[in-house]
């Protein structure tokens, strides 16, 4: 009897983790969507067509701040009851404003109800398709702004299904899996010309990536933060939620350094690397050439290697994890200011009895070529360009 | 699963395979019950820390409907990807015979250049760099 996994008992599509992150993407995305579109989307619908709506005067008939209780605090909203008349006929409004959620903050509320007190004239506006539906500020509310927050849920509930649906991380069935055979590398291989080789990650892409990660953790997080803050103007500190955001609030602050340092990096030279050859087997020699775009003064070191490593991808739990284990670095070129030079070329041999490039769906063997600048008292640069190291002709 | 023994081999000893031979074995079955199909497959899988991997490379029908018996298979072998074994990944080629119940026999073998697996764990030496 086979020892170990045999293949026909290999491994299984993780469907049930699948339909768990579904459930639970889709749910951010519908709560998120229901939640933009009564407090956002349809207040402000309202606000653009209320633009042409006459402006006619109301006389306040009462008017208080209404305080609804929670567990973490109260919130507040404006409650008014007016009176006008359209052709002739009276009305009886009650609509302050379209937004119609209870908000933290009590004094803007009651700095408005101090201004509506019982027979204040004040102008409001009348629909002129439905002389009953009325308002007195037709305008965008500051508190609106603080609707968009859940935006964020919805951010995160698409693009999890999108990256779901068509990223990686596909569970592979022996019908789809990976035939590597040396009839695509021996095509690649037979194009032995120079190429200038694109990085792996563009920094560009990875400031983009690390921004709209700053943004939707940070947005989520600033949300409970300002229900804190607004309860500790209150006089009532929520010691236990505070407690309970510290961690939250700190990843959020280490996001935003990596920002921001990826955004440093943009200021970095750039090196270019261009092969004789991008599909070179082992114990074949190559010739890497290379120029640096940009500042070089600012450069203390700069050095290029070629890697090899393992890249190990696994699940644990819901968080997919990949490890990565170099297991060889062949200097290229290294160079110390004031020698640093705006490009040169060397030549390289790919050890004879190594692995060549492979990919599968969760195990890779990866060959890159390393560029790496050491700036003083800036961020260091570190780009990547794939080489494919190739099976023996 | 049916009680019964299964076995694959080669017909030339040794473990050590170069791309692009001819491998033939010599499946033997013997079961309590007839299996509906009895197949050959060459394969190969990733064993360590990374969610495995699996590839069937060929797939040969060996015998239907019969309790026992004795058949040759060949394969020839694609160029790769070559057997290797690192700190994090091994990849293992073998041919397994399966019956469709599930009774399985396995044999494992290399696939590289030289026939030996690939070691990856250990740092290559560092070439001098060009300054």
């Amino acid at each position: 009897m086979a020892q170990n996994v045999s293949i026909s008992s290999g491994p299984r599509a993780t469907v049930g983790g699948r339909v768990f992150l579904g459930f639970f993407f889709g749910l951010f995305l519908l709560l998120g969507g229901a939640f933009e579109y009564s407090f956002f989307l349809k207040p402000l619908a309202r606000i653009v067509s209320a633009r042409d709506w006459p402006s006619t005067t109301c006389e306040i008939i009462s008017s208080s701040v209404h305080e609804s209780r929670g567990d973490d605090g109260s919130t507040y909203r404006v409650n008014v009851t007016y009176r006008y008349d359209v052709d002739g006929r009276a009305y009886v409004g009650d609509r302050y404003k379209f937004i119609t959620a209870s908000s933290s903050g009590y004094g803007g509320k009651a700095a408005i109800v101090a201004a509506l007190r019982p027979g204040t004239r004040t102008p409001c506006y009348v629909n002129p398709a439905n002389p009953a539906d009325a308002v007195i500020e037709r305008g965008f509310t500051a508190d609106m702004w603080f609707a968009l927050i859940p935006m964020v849920f919805v951010i995160v509930g698409a693009v999890g299904l999108y990256f779901m649906i068509f990223g990686r991380g596909r569970s592979m069935s022996l019908s789809s899996a990976p035939n590597v055979t040396l009839s695509s590398y021996s095509k690649a291989a037979a194009r032995a010309m120079p190429t200038l080789l694109s990085p792996k990650q563009s920094r560009g892409a990875k400031l983009v990536l690390l921004t709209v990660i700053a943004l939707v953790w940070n947005g989520t997080v600033a949300f409970f933060l300002f229900q804190v803050v607004s309860a500790a103007r209150r006089a009532s500190f929520m010691w236990l939620t505070t407690l309970f955001l510290i961690p939250f609030v700190l990843v959020g602050l280490f996001v935003i350094v990596l920002a921001f340092h990826q955004a440093l990096m943009l200021s970095n030279p750039k090196p270019n690397v261009t092969v004789s050859k991008p599909n070179v087997p082992p114990g074949d020699e190559l010739e890497v050439t290379w120029s640096i775009d940009g500042r070089i003064d600012m450069l203390r070191r700069f050095s290029i290697d070629l890697e090899g490593r393992e890249e190990a991808t696994y699940r644990r739990g819901t968080t997919t994890t990949t490890d990565r284990e170099v297991f060889a670095t062949i200097g290229v070129v290294e160079q110390i200011t004031p020698a640093i030079r705006g490009g040169g070329s060397a030549r390289v041999t790919i050890p004879a009895t190594t692995m060549h490039s492979f990919e599968a769906p969760n195990n890779k063997v990866v060959w890159v070529i390393r560029a790496r600048g050491e700036i003083p008292n800036w961020p260091d640069s570190d780009d990547e360009f794939l080489l494919t190291v190739v099976p023996h002709r | 699963m049916s009680t019964g023994t299964l076995t694959v081999a080669p017909t030339d000893a040794g473990t050590a395979r170069r791309p692009g031979e001819v491998i033939e074995l010599s499946a033997e079955w013997s079961l309590a019950t007839p299996p509906r199909t009895l197949e050959a497959r060459l394969f190969w899988f990733t064993r360590g820390k990374g969610t495995q991997d699996v590839n069937v490379v060929e797939t040969q029908p060996v015998a239907s409907l019969e309790s026992s018996g004795k058949r040759r298979v060949r394969f020839k072998l694609p160029e790769a990807p070559y057997s290797f074994s690192g700190r994090l990944i091994s990849l293992i080629w073998a041919v397994e015979l399966v019956a469709d119940d599930g009774a399985s026999a396995r044999w494992e073998f290399t696939l590289s250049p030289d026939g030996k697996e690939i070691l990856l764990d250990r740092r290559m030496a560092s070439a001098p760099r060009a300054r």
